[in-house]
């Protein structure tokens, strides 16, 4: 996102647009030269990204998802479009650097060489002493996580799109033309929290049997970004299916559709046609005709009036639920 | 409904002079090359500084933070270079000033190339325990101040750790009686000679 | 009597008995509350009973229950909480008012559009006070600033597997509050099918009974076979999922 522009911040000295990235403090106004810090009403400066996606290309991402995702073709074919959104969800997003120690406790394993009595080598390992191990953690530190409740959205994190997609100052009256700007309800309190474990997750190796540390965030440089995600409602008859599509990249982020059913119509109108014709030829023919079915069922499936009533009368049977996010 | 987060521009200028201060995108502390005074954003309004500068030869000034520390190990507290000594298993070298007071923590201000870098240069510097007596100058060339005093007092602990030797840092007793804590810090820039992507400090004869 | 915004802290003219305030500084409105102001909030939506239900369809088969629901009732309420905003943290809701349903304890705020209560609306007023609300938090999590927040939520009550099931909808993101999964009393055949098969197995039966030559029979039987399948696929090709 490197010289993009951002033509909601403009420099208060001289009126003119500067742009600015995330994740640093300040900027130069390029036409006045004076020099700029960038924060937001409580240190913590809002952006948002723009949509790239319109109505029209959404709703065909999400056509395209039926489409190639097995999604039950009768439905699809009956699903009618109802109503799309377009909504600014809230993420934040924490830029340091973890410094720290780790002190952990792990088991080593000595390797020995033996020579046997034919004069063969052959290496053995065995369980060691226990190793004690001090390390320095010092590593710079990205971190972005939703400030909203995301269960119904399948949105987790936007680190990678932030990085490379311009981003512009938050805007709430231009925002709220074109959509629903939501909320943030997480706290810094929290994110702090949350990226400090995520920080200590991260420098923990495997294999240990013991830890210890003292692991800090410095130099934290906190960002709200607004994410666009278009929210559109299917219908078919009295029910609704939502739909969650990315409006940066048309991805599909939650969507819960019936998968495709299986037509299993051969069998039995063959097995009915075979017992038929069996027994007009004669009596007893059918009965045997009869019988040897019984028997493969007994040897494929069971012999319960439930499974012979499946076999015969259920004529479809459903997929499993194509289900996102 | 929160409409009280969004963006807010600040020009930088300064409020003893009026001229502009020139900031890089990660500084957080500003030196008005005019009038050599020297302001941080809090809550967005520039509230002034102490800076201090050492005296000596360099083409660089390397901003520090300088911490008078007193630190507890299970082998008792540590309040004075002697103690400091000892611990580290260092000798006196230079300059320390007197034995009884108390040691300085040495956390640079200024970014280095790595974050390993940066542990490294303090390591140094809190091993040498230079004496640094500030001079009245107006400097030129000073490198850009990112760190903010409470972030050199989070670095503080794993700078100190990283003077101590290995095999003490090893035993889990001792970092489990281990605790730190920082007075209050002086900001103050160091000159240093300029050698490729390296610097030098004659004096000390040290490399960064 | 003046009373303080509370989100600006402009000092407002409290005259009349009606229920709402609006600062004229910064156009919040609020409630007034032991002589203090009170931040007001609902989300913006529009009821939608279809949509609550498909919810709770959803809901269900992601707990593969398929079977079924007959719809019983509906009740559509905003629904008022406490909500503690602290340092900008605001996920934690105490109800502000009793309800029968258990699952009123497990509803977290949702993600959507909050707005300060207009006068248009429906708001039941709480009749859980801020002071047995804060009684009920653990330790520290009553601190903070305290807002009512009136959530648009359905509360559906429906037959599934013959057993009453309960669950409230979240209105702006249909998340689905309820306790467990109603337990599938076997799986339904479809009657459509049985006709088809029945007609099928009829048709040979009468051709069979008809027709005496064994190569004509056999003859009339590959027809109708030939008839029926592509035609019975086609329907059942044709059948939309419920």
């Amino acid at each position: 996102m490197n010289g993009a522009m951002a033509a909601a911040i403009s420099c208060p000295q001289c009126g003119s647009p500067f742009s600015f990235r995330e994740g640093t403090r300040n900027a130069l106004c390029p036409s006045c030269g004076t020099s700029l810090a960038v924060s937001g009403e409580a240190g913590i400066p809002r952006f948002y990204l723009e949509e790239r996606l319109d109505l029209p290309q959404a709703r065909s991402a999400a056509r395209k998802f039926f489409a190639v995702s097995g999604v039950d073709t009768g439905l699809v074919e009956s699903l009618r479009f109802e109503k799309g959104k377009l909504c600014f969800l809230p993420f934040w997003s924490l830029k340091g650097l973890t410094v720290g120690w780790q002190w952990m406790e792990r088991e080593s394993v000595v390797r020995e060489e033996l020579v046997d009595e034919n004069g063969t080598k052959r290496t053995v390992e065995r369980r060691g002493p226990r190793e004690q191990v001090f390390e320095t953690v010092a590593s710079p530190f990205d971190f972005s996580s939703p400030a909203f409740d995301c269960s119904a959205f399948g949105l987790r994190g936007i680190a990678l799109a932030g990085a490379v997609l311009p981003l512009r100052g938050m805007d709430n009256a231009e925002l709220e033309r074109r959509g629903t700007v939501y909320d943030p309800v997480k706290g810094v309190d929290q994110v702090r929290r949350e990226a400090l474990a995520a920080a200590r997750d991260r420098s923990r190796p495997d294999g240990v049997l013991r830890i210890r540390d003292g692991i800090r965030i410095c130099a934290e440089r906190l960002a709200i970004i607004s994410y666009p995600v278009w929210r559109l409602t299917f219908t078919a008859g009295e029910r609704m299916y939502p739909v969650v599509v990315d409006a940066v990249n048309g991805r599909i982020l939650k969507a819960r559709f019936p998968g495709c059913r299986e037509i299993r119509l051969f069998a039995p109108m063959l097995v009915i046609l075979v017992l038929v014709y069996a027994w007009t030829l004669q009596r007893a023919l059918g009965g045997l005709a009869l019988f040897a079915f019984l028997g493969w069922m007994y040897a494929s499936r069971g012999l319960s009036p439930a499974t012979l009533a499946g076999f015969f009368f259920r004529l479809t049977e459903r997929r499993e639920d194509i289900s996102h996010g | 409904m929160d409409r009280t987060a969004d963006i807010r521009v600040i020009p930088l200028l300064c409020p003893e002079c009026g001229n502009r201060l020139s900031a890089g995108e990660d500084d957080v502390i500003f030196v008005c090359a005019s009038c050599a005074s020297c302001w941080e954003l809090t809550e967005g309004s520039p509230a002034r500084r102490e800076l201090h500068h050492a005296g000596g030869v360099g083409d660089v000034r390397l901003p520090f933070w300088i911490l008078p520390f007193q630190v507890t190990t299970r082998e008792g507290a540590v309040g004075t270079r002697a103690a400091f000594r000892s611990l580290t298993g260092s000798l006196p070298v230079g300059d320390g000033g007197s034995d009884n007071g108390l040691p300085n923590l040495f956390v640079p201000a200024c970014p280095f190339p790595s974050p390993p870098h940066l542990i490294r240069a303090g390591r140094i510097l809190t091993l040498r325990q230079p004496a640094v007596a500030p001079i009245p100058c107006l400097p030129e060339r000073i490198a850009p101040i990112v760190f903010r005093e409470e972030d050199a007092r989070n670095m503080g602990e794993v700078i100190l750790l990283a003077t101590v030797t290995e095999a003490r840092k090893k035993s889990f007793a001792f970092l489990e009686s281990f605790s730190f804590r920082p007075g209050k810090g002086m900001l103050c820039t160091i000159p240093f000679e300029r050698k490729g992507p390296k610097f030098y400090h004659a004096g000390m004869n040290l490399e960064l | 009597m003046q009373i303080l915004c509370p989100q600006c802290g402009a000092p407002v003219e409290a005259l009349t008995e009606s229920r709402f305030y609006r600062c004229p500084f910064c156009a919040s409105s609020f409630v007034v509350h032991e002589g203090k102001g009170l931040a007001e909030y609902t989300f913006r939506h529009v009821r939608d009973d279809r949509q609550a239900w498909s919810a709770l369809t959803a809901h269900l088969e992601a707990g593969l229950f398929t079977d079924p629901v007959e719809q019983v009732a509906v009740d559509y309420i905003a629904f008022p909480f406490w909500m503690v905003s602290h340092n900008g943290d605001r996920r934690r809701l105490i109800p502000a008012l009793e309800h029968p349903f258990p699952e009123i304890s497990y509803v977290t705020l949702p993600a959507g559009d909050l707005v300060f209560l207009d006068e248009t609306g429906d708001y039941p007023a709480p009749s859980i006070s801020r002071e047995q609300a804060r009684e009920r938090m653990p330790g520290d999590e009553g601190k903070g600033t305290w807002s009512l927040v009136f959530l648009p939520l359905y509360f559906l009550k429906c037959r599934a597997a013959e057993q009453e099931y309960t669950a409230i909808v979240s209105g702006p993101d249909g998340r689905v509050f309820a306790i467990g999964y109603p337990v599938s009393t076997g799986t339904l055949l479809s009657i459509r099918h049985m006709v088809m098969i029945v007609c099928f197995a009829f048709l040979l039966i009468i051709e069979g009974l008809l027709i005496r030559s064994h190569v004509v029979r056999a003859g009339t039987f590959v027809i109708s076979f030939a008839i029926l399948y592509p035609a019975y696929r086609m329907l059942l090709k044709k059948e939309v999922p419920t």
